[in-house]
């Protein structure tokens, strides 16, 4: 009866009490050596595995003696299981090689499995964990440890084109799931020797691959000591995207604003590493993170760079407006018709009246109405099944554009103002930083709804306190701009032309502070040389 | 966390302009001296500039420390205690004001059925905001908004221009009164409000990254802040003349009211209120944050518990310094600052000043006699 | 969490506030104009035009009235701006008043203490145009108009006209008028206006539906004011020359005998002035230099256009011509008036301060006796798209 109510009403209570010891990870001391006594690894693989169908445990004789191939039949190359146990074990010359110690083992394996990757293990949790991450394992009878052979299959999606972040000019290469993959774009850009791809495991139940990626002799080895301490510090029970890791290393939880930088594209990723950033790949995302991050890079995209630097600063200008606008224009629109009317002139004023005659709601709630019927449309726009995309968008279309407006429930000018909002919310390059001013929107209608101007003015000064609050890895958020860096201005809100940017950013205080030291303006010969 | 908060010198400087701007551009300066307002502020400015460095060079007797903490050095800790419960009481009041100053301009202006309170208490929760994030925060949004207040002027003045109000011949004829006047309005009034109110980085300027450029930075700042408060001064009463300033309660206010280009472009003032709240914000934070100092002297334990109830406080406190309008003006012109500001922005930091000198000649002397 | 409590307690203040100042556009209705006149039992009444939006937006018009035009008698005008609602439905709000008119009466009496509320006032802007009523002030506000129906919003926009392109109108503001009537080197001026036409038939949409309006409102003359008080009125070629003098103008055509019975058109198109205000023999003097830049619109003379000689001829008879007409307005003010409405006492304050500071208390007297000198100068640029006149052909 008691554990009846417990279980109600304290599930996670029960939950914990009922966790078993980690196999993978047995404490010190209590590891199980594989001993060569195959029939009861067998059974305690039997155990453990016996009612996965895709367990597989094969006898097999080899070097003379009897022996286990256990291995997973769905993280396996079957084709490569095929071919190096069964065919190897049967050419000829292996047959007569005879194994009586694990030395004779190893000298096996040395001949035999010489193309593919293989290691001798030696305890039982080993042996799982192999199993799990893609290995078969052969066991010999009598004899101490076992082969690890990798068989992984390279099972992932191909490279396409990144669906967040597109560009008109540049690689249209992304990130997929396999971190090997994601490893060797980048490896493909940056051909430096001291590209470094540390490894962690993280999640107690996932166990999922992270790689922390740096430069070594150009990142700020507190930055990435820092990043590798939080990353080891993780204790998490699952990991599947990095979106999980970034919560866990934030600086600060409660903001809005994302203390990392996540992309699917591996350009921007060499990009940051070049200037000293370190990044994050996780196995199974496409997402890799880049931290430290300031708010300038959520301004920016790799397309900047590529096209000429006029447009690439008029473009990021546009951007730094956008959110401006994303993140005011309803409550702008509410403070001035509810408060302010003598700043709308005479005859706009005038329009917007006879538009808004017969609307039955205050201006508040006539936004929140269609702020919220917004966000609502493009959840569903996000979430719904593709086939039926046209019929959404078709309602959202008649919902807000028309019918709203014919039936008097909110003015024609509300509609361009909400939709101009939303316009401007999807030019950010960064989408959770778009969601931060989403978010943010409503706080600023409220403010502006109780006070005008006056509270969007508040609103707004209290976001840049926040903003300026905030670090990400000990890197002020709002760096170069504050604290103010003269050195760092050249890619801020106008992009110099590539030869001009000759220096890495000076907040990441890097190791090799100039990155370009010898770039120069073009300089085409005086004209009349030509010919 | 870091345990010493530290202010870049630009930051200082965004922080000494914001500051000296604050409430000196939301209530006019110098009237007395009717067309010469601008020379008064000017020649004030010059003035100011000594008072910074005198302000500097107190501060570099002892490297480190603050205001409360020199006190401590050069009288003890009781006679210490006890001046820097003045000082802290004299901070809260000057930033009670500060926010009256502005609470009363946008009732006025603005929000004219508003209560007060719950404008003064918006303004509050925000700076209690700004004060719990802690000085950096504050120095960084300072310096944030520092280019848009001169963009702001500079386009209010395009404006002004290009809508044919600014009329040179409103400043004309040039010291018809003679020098009289402006010396009257340099000494005391401008002297205390804005220069004298230099004091309170007394307990800021001590953070700064490079101490040996703070001076410096704080005497530019004020030259650059004095040259916009003279020009807003000069352009107040070349758009509205001098008898209409004498009229206005908030002069930079009406003046951008007169904006009107192509018949689109009118009725601005509400923008620039919001150059008067940046600089407003940022004036009322320092004097809260040197106050939270001496607090966190006095009381030896970290301010931030402190803050908010205090800042709450405070804002009550804004509705109640006065009755109306009028009494707080006059309380600030006739009481505040031939009295008060004259004491804690002069009487007391000289002889502070004298005294430390003294003392850390004598010590120095002591480790010359002990060296030798 | 010390954050969060600060972000929700900012969210209950902004909910509690129930919004002291918010007013849904559904509940207002915007004032173009207000009149002034005496009242009959109290001091004044009040008159406004509150506007009907919906009639004024070309896709919600249905022909009704484009206005509402309402009044109120009491003793300050404060009061009774807010009283309105005593006939009209909605709050009026005041910060687009475009027009302000008060009667004749009113001016000749100097009943104009309601200023100070106008400039005080936080709502109402100095970009209205500043009217005096030849008559009664309310009349002018209900004379319907086809283009911009409400009959304050067409005056607003005929005055900027009126202003911009000849210069009848010296598009006086309330600041202009403060200013001068504290200031002891100017007079203030107002344009005055009329209404045309029969007054009854003007207060009604048919108005609008008509060629020629039944009612139409005019510009009238330029009033001439000491201090509160109304004197008497200038024309409206006064008012050109007034703005003239007063470097307030930037086009205006002058028409110039240039033969016997023949005139000649010419279209000024920059001009400026230079005033200098000194004394000598115990008299002030003032010397008005006027430039101005032109071209030749029409001639009804036969002369060579080709020769610069005629140019130099021409531009002999405009500056003359101009120079007279000026001098005349000017003599015209000295003799008729006895005030200084053109602010040459602001201009001695500026030049000559310290004897301004003597003469200061009656310097209108000073100006009556001061001598006036007109110079102009005049650049006849260019003759239109034709050379020599068809005129001169037929010779």
């Amino acid at each position: 009866m008691i554990n009846w109510i417990q279980k109600i009403f304290f599930p996670s209570k029960i939950q914990r009490k009922q966790s078993t010891p980690d196999e993978l990870v047995p404490e010190e001391g209590t590891e199980k050596v594989l001993n060569g006594d195959i029939q009861s690894i067998h059974a305690e693989m039997n155990k453990a595995f016996g009612k996965s169908a895709d367990f597989k445990a094969g006898e097999l004789k080899i070097g003379g003696k009897r022996g286990f191939a256990f291995y997973l039949d769905s993280m396996t190359d079957s084709k490569g299981i095929n071919e190096i146990i069964t065919k190897t074990l049967s050419d000829p010359t292996a047959k007569q090689y005879r194994i009586n110690n694990e030395e004779e083992l190893k000298g096996f394996c040395r001949e035999f499995f010489s193309a593919s990757a293989y290691q001798i293990i030696s305890y039982q949790h080993e042996l799982v964990w192999q199993l799990l991450s893609g290995s078969a394992v052969i066991v010999v009878e009598g004899i101490e440890g076992a082969v690890s052979i990798d068989l992984k299959t390279s099972e992932h999606r191909s490279i396409v084109e990144p669906s967040t972040q597109t560009v008109v000019r540049g690689p249209k290469d992304g990130f997929v799931e396999s971190i090997m993959v994601n490893v060797s774009l980048i490896r493909r850009r940056i051909k430096n020797p001291h590209l470094q791809f540390e490894a962690f495991q993280i999640g107690k139940d996932t166990r999922t691959t992270v790689y922390v990626a740096y430069i070594d002799n150009i990142v700020n080895l507190g930055i990435r000591n820092e990043v590798i301490k939080r990353i080891k510090s993780i204790e998490a029970n699952a990991i599947f995207e990095s979106g999980n890791i970034e919560e866990f290393i934030a600086d600060k939880t409660w903001t809005p604003f994302p203390l990392a930088y996540n992309t699917e594209r591996p350009d921007s990723i060499a990009g940051h590493l070049l200037e000293g950033k370190v990044a994050i790949l996780v196995d199974g995302s496409p997402f890799v993170l880049s931290v430290p991050v300031t708010i300038v890079d959520f301004f920016e995209i790799s397309e900047d760079y590529y096209e000429p630097f006029m447009m690439g600063s008029f473009v990021r200008f546009i951007r730094y407006l956008s959110f401006l606008i994303a993140l005011v224009t309803p409550a702008f629109y509410v403070a001035v018709i509810t408060y302010h009317h003598e700043l709308i002139p005479t005859q706009l004023l005038l329009g917007i009246i006879a538009q808004r005659e017969g609307v039955p709601f205050p201006a508040l709630v006539e936004v929140l109405l269609m702020e919220i019927t917004f966000e609502i449309l493009r959840e569903a726009g996000v979430r719904m099944p593709r086939a039926v995309g046209q019929t959404v968008s078709i309602v959202g279309a008649l919902v807000i554009g028309q019918a709203a407006v014919e039936a008097g429930i909110v003015s024609a000018s509300m509609v361009i103002v909400v939709a101009v909002t939303a316009i401007a919310n999807f030019v950010s390059p960064v989408y959770s930083f778009a969601s931060a001013s989403r978010l943010l929107r409503f706080i600023m209608i409220l403010l502006s709804a109780g006070f005008g101007l006056y509270g969007v003015l508040i609103g707004l000064v209290a976001m840049v306190a926040h903003l300026s609050s905030l670090r990400s890895f000990g890197v002020p958020y709002l760096a170069p701009v504050a604290p103010f860096v003269w050195e760092d201005q050249n890619d801020v809100f106008i992009r110099f032309p590539i030869w001009g940017m000759k220096k890495r950013p000076r907040y990441l205080d890097t190791q090799a502070p100039i990155k370009q030291p010898g770039s120069k303006s073009p300089t085409p010969p005086p004209e009349g040389d030509g010919s | 966390m870091k345990l010493q908060e530290n202010v870049s010198v630009i930051q200082l400087l965004a922080l000494v302009i914001n500051f000296q701007i604050g409430s000196s551009i939301v209530v006019g300066l110098a009237g007395q001296a009717k067309q010469d307002a601008w020379i008064a502020v000017l020649i004030a400015t010059v003035v100011g500039v000594g008072v910074a460095y005198f302000y500097y060079k107190l501060l570099s007797f002892c490297p480190g420390k603050n205001l409360y903490e020199i006190l401590e050095f050069s009288f003890g800790r009781i006679i210490a205690v006890g001046v820097s419960l003045l000082f802290i009481g004299f901070f809260f009041y000057i930033a009670a004001r500060v926010s009256r100053d502005f609470a009363e301009m946008m009732t006025s202006a603005i929000l004219p059925n508003t209560p007060i309170e719950a404008i003064n208490l918006l303004l509050m929760l925000l700076v209690a905001y700004i004060l719990y994030l802690g000085l950096e925060p504050l120095a960084r949004t300072a310096e944030i908004f520092s280019p848009y207040i001169v963009i702001f002027f500079g386009l209010l003045t395009l404006l002004l221009w290009v809508s044919g109000d600014i009329s040179i011949r409103q400043v004309q004829p040039v010291l018809a009164y003679g020098w009289a006047p402006i010396a009257k309005t340099v000494f005391p009034d401008l002297m205390s409000f804005p220069f004298g109110e230099l004091v309170v980085f007394t307990a800021i300027m001590c953070y700064t990254t490079k101490f040996r450029y703070a001076g410096k930075v704080a005497m530019v700042g004020v030259g650059i802040a004095g040259l916009l408060v003279g020009f807003s001064t000069a352009m107040q009463i070349m758009v509205l003349g001098v008898d209409s300033v004498a009229r206005s309660n908030f002069p930079l206010l009406s003046a951008a009211r007169e904006v009107s280009v192509a018949q689109f472009i009118e009725r601005i003032d509400a923008f620039v209120v919001f150059i008067m709240m940046l600089g407003i914000v940022i004036k009322c934070s320092v004097y809260m944050f040197a106050a939270f100092k001496g607090i966190e002297y006095v009381f030896k334990m970290p301010y931030r518990p402190f803050v908010f109830p205090i800042t709450m406080v405070i804002s009550l406190f804004t509705v109640m310094i006065a009755f109306n309008f009028a009494e707080h003006i006059d309380e600030g012109l006739n009481y505040t600052i031939p009295y008060f500001n004259a004491t804690m922005e002069y009487a007391v930091p000289l002889i502070l000043f004298v005294v430390t000198y003294i003392k850390v000649r004598k010590q120095r002397k002591k480790k010359g006699a002990e060296k030798a | 969490m010390q954050v969060i409590k600060i972000v929700s307690f900012v969210f209950l203040l902004s909910f509690l506030a129930g919004c002291w100042d918010a007013r849904e556009l559904g509940d207002i209705s915007v004032v173009t104009g207000i009149a002034i006149d005496k009242g009959e039992h109290q001091r004044y009444k009040l008159t406004i035009e509150g506007l009907n939006a919906s009639e004024l937006n070309a896709k919600t018009a249905r022909g009704d009235a484009p206005s509402v035009v309402y009044a109120l008698e009491g003793d300050t005008i404060a009061e009774l701006s807010q009283k309105m609602n005593a006939g009209i439905s909605r709050k009026l709000i005041y910060s687009h008043v475009r027009t302000v008119v008060i009667s004749e009466e009113l001016a000749r009496e100097g009943l104009l203490d309601f200023l100070d509320f106008l400039e005080r006032n936080r709502e109402i802007r100095d970009d209205f145009i500043f009217l005096l009523a030849k008559g009664r002030a309310d009349e002018i506000l209900r004379v319907t108009y086809p283009v911009q129906k409400a009959s304050t919003m067409k005056l607003a926009v005929q005055f900027r006209m009126m202003a911009d392109h000849w210069g009848g109108d010296p598009d006086v503001r309330l600041k202009d008028v403060i200013e001068a009537m504290v200031s002891p080197g100017r007079e203030p001026v107002l344009t005055a206006v009329r209404v045309q036409g029969e007054k009854e038939k003007g207060n009604a949409v048919d108005n609008m539906k008509k060629v020629t309006p039944d009612a139409l409102v005019v510009l009238d003359s330029l009033a001439v004011f000491k201090k509160d008080r109304y004197l008497g009125d200038l024309t409206i070629v006064d008012s050109r020359n007034y703005l003239l003098i007063e470097n307030g103008i930037q086009l205006t055509s002058f028409t110039v005998p240039c033969r016997k019975g023949k005139d000649m058109a010419v279209r000024v198109y920059n001009a400026s002035s230079k005033r200098k205000v000194k004394y000598k023999d115990g008299k002030p003097h003032i010397d008005i230099e006027l430039f101005l830049e032109s071209r030749l619109d029409a001639t009804q003379c036969a002369d060579d256009l080709t020769r610069p000689e005629t140019y130099v001829k021409y531009e002999k008879l405009v500056s003359d011509a101009v120079s007279r007409d000026v001098e005349s307005t000017v003599k015209r003010v000295q003799e008729k008036f006895k005030v200084d409405i053109f602010g040459f006492g602001e201009d001695m304050y500026r030049q000559d301060f310290e004897h301004f500071e003597k003469v200061k208390d009656y310097w209108n007297e000073e100006f009556t006796r001061a001598k006036i000198q007109v110079n102009t100068s005049v650049m006849l640029r260019r003759a239109g798209i034709r050379t020599k006149s068809f005129l001169t052909e037929k010779q």
